[in-house]
């Protein structure tokens, strides 16, 4: 026998193991034992910090925080007299605070190392509360009013990350040999507070409604709150599923009233939706009422005020122009498509009324998810639309500037009245 | 460092510095086999095995909650709490319990026999089992800590407290010697 093979049969060794009985009596009967002596008083938050990141991080990544950390400490003690105990730990710190990558990097860790899926599920939910309350320090007390917007920005696409982990985990719960009731338990909780997320996300948004340079984080929130809702959804799908197999019973007014809540909110998104839409439907109406001759004499007039300053217009514009109503016209088909659409949801989620009334939860829960499929298909055109026509609007006079600018040498010298005959010939 | 180590990290950061019962539920679950198997080395009957076991980890959870020390590698810890656990209870026994007539060595086989033969295995543990008892002592220890428990040289040191170089000298001549005994 060579050493090899030796140490092959000693591992073998390694299948031996206790009796599972055993295992489980006399692991009850030590923890009872441990419980009852355990009387002393648990360690504080800080302390729990602390030793929680002496006992994950390496020694050289430790040597590589004491340093700095001691040397801050140090200088603040020095100039404010604050005690050492008094550096805060990652824990309540916010976006752009240096110890924020150490809190994410922790909760990460945490995530890491639980097994449990329901377990895992309920640790991303409370990171996705406490993404939520990162925010409101953000905006309650910004340390740094210029960084405000793009700290916001990633507290929130945390949370938006936090609500994928949500569901990417309540999915790992499903497909797992688990009973069917754990599951709808899971389903249940995950349902429930990522309701409770949604509306706080809900009441976010209507805070920093009107609060100047908050669209975009507004427009995170949005996103954030869609990836809330489609946790929600497959934890809704999860309870009927069970419910209709005959599994788990869920009482019906339960089932109905999820239902029901997620038919307002369909409702309540469409309406949003029809008020972009009715705002297109405006401009769609002003393009169609006006002829492109007189559309010519308005880019013309445009164009002229601006040439008066800086008299110079080349040929190119003629085209540029041309290119610009050829694309109207296709915005035009797209603002018809899309003006259409709501009616459509609005139609399925009709439909998702009646199905409930006759007690067809699933088909009901269906239609809601198909009716928000269009909504947000809708939102997203416009949303293009909005950046195209914005884009467009900025484009024309700009362009018209720099190409001014760089046939101005040649024509500087023109009176204007030479320069208006330039206008009418490249307009025509 | 590997998901077991930071786990393990974890569950003995919550064990000790928060002291939660169910963190060091969680050691017990990973723990558990390894130890009942190393202690089962060394005794006569599976009962025995079970009640040193049960000790060793109340005894380590006593020690977490005294110690003011940082415990750095908790498999060394539990395998030297272990250690200590089966001298004291051949300290309390009385010559004839110990491990080494022929007749207690046979009962020993035949009791495990049983443990091997619900285990489904191909390998024959049984042969290679007794053959190990036949090893001495200092011999055995070090072989079941390399190649059963899979520790590594630097835990050993630290359970048998000798330094790495022994072990590996030991490790080496224990192979050697039980290599010799399935020659013979």
């Amino acid at each position: 026998m060579t050493e090899k093979d030796l140490i092959k049969q000693l591992k073998s060794l390694r299948a031996l193991g206790a009796n599972s009985d055993w295992k489980k009596t006399n692991r009850s009967l030590l923890i009872s034992q441990i419980k009852g002596q355990s009387t002393a008083a648990p360690a504080s938050a800080v302390q729990k910090t602390w030793y929680g990141f002496k006992a994950f991080m390496p020694s050289s990544i430790k040597t590589f925080v004491y340093k700095p950390v001691g040397a801050i400490t140090l200088i603040i003690a020095l100039m404010f007299g604050a005690s050492i105990v008094s550096v805060s730990a990652s824990k309540g710190s916010v976006p752009g605070d240096v110890l924020y990558k150490v809190k994410l990097t922790r909760e990460k860790i945490h995530a890491g190392i639980t097994v449990d899926d329901g377990k895992k599920t309920d640790l991303y939910i409370g990171f996705a509360d406490e993404r939520l309350n990162e925010i409101d320090k953000l905006k309650d007390n910004p340390k740094k009013p210029e960084h405000q917007k793009e700290n916001m920005k990633v507290a929130v696409s945390e949370l938006k990350n936090q609500m994928g982990n949500v569901k990417n985990q309540l999915e790992k719960v499903k497909s797992k040999p688990r009973s069917a009731k754990e599951i709808v338990e899971v389903a249940k909780k995950v349902d429930e507070k990522v309701e409770d997320i949604s509306n706080k996300i809900e009441q976010k948004k209507q805070e920093l409604s009107g609060v100047t340079g908050e669209d975009e984080v507004i427009d995170d929130l949005d996103d954030a709150q869609d990836a809330a809702e489609e946790a929600s959804d497959v934890a809704i799908d999860v309870i009927i599923e069970k419910h209709v197999s005959g599994e788990v019973e869920t009482s019906i007014d339960e089932l109905a009233n999820k239902i029901e809540k997620k038919i307002k909110k369909a409702e309540d998104r469409i309406d949003e939706v029809n008020e972009d839409v009715d705002q297109l439907n405006i401009e769609k109406e002003e393009i169609i009422e006006e002829p492109i001759e007189e559309k010519i004499e308005e880019v013309t007039e445009e164009l002229e005020e601006e040439v008066v300053d800086e008299p110079a217009v080349a040929t190119e514009d003629t085209v540029i122009e041309g290119e610009e109503v050829v694309q109207e016209e296709g915005s035009e088909d797209t603002i018809e498509d899309v003006i259409q659409k709501p009616d459509e949801a609005r139609k399925l989620v009709d439909e998702a009324k009646e199905l409930l009334e006759q007690g067809d939860i699933t088909n009901a829960f269906e239609k809601v998810k198909e009716s928000n499929v269009i909504t947000k298909e809708v939102e997203e055109q416009i949303e293009t639309i909005g950046v195209r026509e914005n884009t467009e609007e900025q484009d024309i006079i700009p362009d018209n500037i720099e190409e001014e600018t760089t046939e101005s040498t040649e024509t500087q010298s023109s009176e204007s009245g030479e320069t208006e005959e330039v206008i009418n010939e490249s307009v025509q | 460092m590997n998901n077991k180590t930071l786990k393990i990290k974890y569950l003995l950061y919550q064990a000790k510095n928060q002291k939660d019962p169910e963190a060091f539920g969680k050691l017990y679950d990973i723990y558990i086999d390894q130890i009942f198997r190393f202690v089962r080395f060394k005794v006569a009957t599976d009962e025995e095995a079970q009640d040193i076991t049960s000790d060793v980890f109340l005894k380590t959870w006593h020690y977490m909650q005294k110690s003011e020390k940082k415990i750095e590698n908790f498999n060394a810890l539990i395998y030297r709490v272990a250690r200590n656990c089966i001298v004291d209870y051949y300290r309390q026994k009385t010559k004839d319990s110990v491990v080494s007539s022929s007749e207690q060595f046979e009962e020993i086989v035949k009791d495990r026999t049983n443990l091997i033969d619900e285990l489904d295995t191909k390998i024959d543990l049984e042969q290679i089992e007794s053959k190990l008892k036949l090893l001495k002592e200092e011999y055995r220890e070090v072989i079941i800590l390399r190649y059963i428990e899979d520790l590594n040289i630097s835990e050993i040191a630290e359970i048998l407290n000798k330094t790495k170089s022994n072990i590996r000298v030991l490790i080496h001549r224990a192979l050697k010697t039980l290599k010799d005994i399935f020659h013979d």
